[in-house]
């Protein structure tokens, strides 16, 4: 994938009394390239630009300047069934889970509807599918005909990694997709993520607001900062740069530490 | 510091006595359960544990281990499907389970008051400084000027600055941290002696989180305003808090200073969520290929199961045999600390 000066403006909400003049610069000028099988984390700050970058490259907003090429062809400006097209293969998966998923189909019907929408007409293998999307992402198929509802948010975090899965994708895009967790599942998303990249050779976009965190899974870190790309590169460097461009705040010393625990269990 | 784990003493079982004297808030043997469609199950169960003046208490745990339930029982606020099984909650001398729902309103907001997730708790088609001065204007007789002046003293006290533009602003033309700080100035304008925080930081992004904690902090030093501050992240919590008392399934399963607990923690559970940070990981030592991040394997008990055991044995390291027949009490290692697990329970 590669990402060529994109641009975005949204123009304010215009009242019958005052013309809007001003809009707001979403995206200036990125330049972004996602080589196939790596894990490019896109890190900024709240209103940076992160979101709308991630929906202009799965078609839900369209750029107003640039080129955005997924394996070499342009999927900017198509009508609707080409870029449907063009696109099958980058999912995205969004922060909210609970928001995303539709609180009155069963996680089985969830995962299909793609396939549906991508005209999948076949029942039998909807279901043959969907249960192996499950299946990948370690969901136990007894939650099957549960409700997103019914489901704790580590099960829909994953039910939603599974959604993206099922039709196949070569590019997932993952729009803080652990940050809600708790600590202690976060790790079992990520290692998911990771298992998942290693054995399908997926692609993955990271987009946190979590410096710390993404620099440990992903190949190459870009730092964006109210619509500007201000910092690309390795995740070791950007972490030695990224003090001036992103100041992150200090994780607190006693957590670094060793715990002394450790030595009495004995595990 | 450093509590050595092999003299563990037992002391009073099902009691986290610490403060006995002088405490503000002492709860004991709170339990609280829910029915649902005929089903019921336990969200808080036996918990103990003392607030003293002025002292900044952590509760932490992970989603839907009761913490909220709890946060919400102090208060008597609990849902219609909820209830108070057994226990007693005792604030400021009095025994919050006798009074009637006027005597309750006077304690709510203005003794006790409590700071919710998201600031979606704001009324949005009311200006914020009305919701703010509101709170005041409830509980003490002054006019809409003094409370506007109370107003500006807290907002300056939390962080916020153009004082006048944010006073006549709706919620909806503020940021999410700025909403955030108004919910926390109407929780501060009464100056309560307990404020619950409950997670007042999980809906902004962590650099707003650490500039309204900082704000925090100041304030709990400048007054004697005493704070249970909950949330599911260590990090949040090791700035602020002076105690921590981690909860895992509906129960308090270790509590001491914070320090300690961070340093040495007792209780398996706390060991591990202290190890999921991924910042513990050296950045060369980690090779995508190979290593795989920290996180503890399995899920929480679900609240219907009723489990005759410790709630953490399928997912604990040193699980031993008795751990899945009785239930761990309370053990009392030293003055100040307790934790609920056999390994620390003496023969």
């Amino acid at each position: 994938m590669e990402i060529q000066g994109l641009c975005k403006t949204y123009s304010q909400a215009r009242w019958w009394w005052r013309q809007s003049q001003f809009g707001v610069r979403a995206l200036q000028d990125v330049d972004l390239v996602l080589k196939t099988g790596t894990t490019l984390a896109l890190v900024g700050e709240s209103g940076s630009g992160k979101t709308t970058l991630a929906m202009c490259l799965v078609g839900l907003e369209q750029p107003d300047a640039g080129d955005i090429r997924f394996e070499g062809k342009s999927v900017v400006g198509l009508g609707r069934r080409k870029r449907m097209a063009a696109l099958q293969n980058i999912q995205l998966i969004f922060q909210d889970s609970a928001g995303a998923l539709n609180p009155f189909m069963s996680a089985a019907e969830i995962i299909e509807e793609p396939l549906r929408i991508r005209g999948h007409e076949h029942k039998k293998e909807r279901a043959e599918r969907s249960v192996e999307a499950m299946e990948q992402v370690g969901l136990s198929l007894r939650w099957k005909d549960r409700r997103p509802s019914e489901l704790s948010g580590g099960q829909r975090q994953r039910l939603a990694i599974a959604r993206g899965l099922v039709l196949k994708p070569r590019l997932l895009i993952l729009d803080e997709a652990v940050s809600g967790l708790d600590l202690s599942i976060q790790g079992q998303i990520m290692n998911l993520l990771l298992d998942l990249q290693a054995a399908q050779g997926l692609s993955y976009l990271y987009i946190s607001h979590n410096l710390d965190v993404v620099s440990r899974i992903s190949d190459e870190v870009a730092i964006i900062h109210e619509g500007r790309i201000v910092e690309h590169g390795r995740p070791s460097e950007v972490l030695a740069s990224a003090q001036h461009t992103y100041p992150q705040v200090p994780w607190p010393a006693i957590l670094t530490q060793k715990s002394a625990c450790r030595a009495h269990s004995g595990a | 510091m450093g509590v050595s784990v092999i003299n563990a003493v037992p002391a009073s079982v099902h009691q986290a006595c610490h403060h006995t004297a002088g405490d503000l808030l002492r709860v004991q043997d709170l339990t609280v359960r829910f029915s649902e469609r005929g089903r019921e199950f336990t969200a808080v169960d036996r918990v103990g544990f003392g607030i003293a003046a002025g002292e900044t208490v952590g509760l932490l745990g992970e989603s839907g281990c009761g913490k909220t339930t709890l946060a919400l029982s102090l208060l008597r606020l609990l849902p219609d499907a909820a209830h108070v099984t057994c226990g007693s909650i005792v604030f400021h001398g009095q025994d919050l389970f006798s009074l009637d729902e006027f005597q309750l309103r006077e304690v709510r907001g203005a003794e006790m008051a409590i700071i919710y997730q998201d600031s979606s708790v704001l009324n949005p088609v009311m200006r914020v400084g009305s919701q703010v001065s509101e709170v005041l204007r409830a509980h003490r007789k002054c006019n809409a000027r003094q409370a506007r002046e109370e107003a500006e003293a807290v907002f300056a006290a939390i962080g916020l600055r153009e004082f006048d533009r944010i006073y006549n602003a709706y919620p909806h033309q503020l940021s999410g941290g700025q909403r955030q700080r108004i919910a926390i100035a109407q929780a501060l304008i009464c100056k309560p002696r307990l404020v619950i925080a409950d997670e007042p930081t999980a809906s902004v992004d962590r650099n707003t989180a650490f500039d309204i904690l900082e704000c925090m902090k100041k304030l709990r030093h400048s007054s004697d305003t005493s704070f249970l501050f909950i949330s599911h992240d260590p990090a949040t919590l090791a700035g602020i808090a002076d105690r921590i008392m981690v909860m895992y399934g509906g129960q308090i399963v270790e509590d001491g200073p914070l320090g300690e607990v961070y340093s040495q923690p007792l209780h398996p559970y706390t060991d591990a969520l202290l190890q999921c940070a991924p910042q513990r990981i050296a950045l060369k030592d980690f090779d995508r290929g190979r290593d795989r991040l920290p996180c503890i394997p399995g899920k929480a008990p679900e609240p219907f199961e009723v489990l005759p055991g410790c709630s953490f044995s399928s997912r604990c390291r040193n699980r031993m045999k008795i751990c899945d027949e009785r239930r761990p009490e309370q053990v009392e290692v030293s003055t100040c600390r307790s934790v609920r697990c056999f390994k620390h329970e003496v023969e």
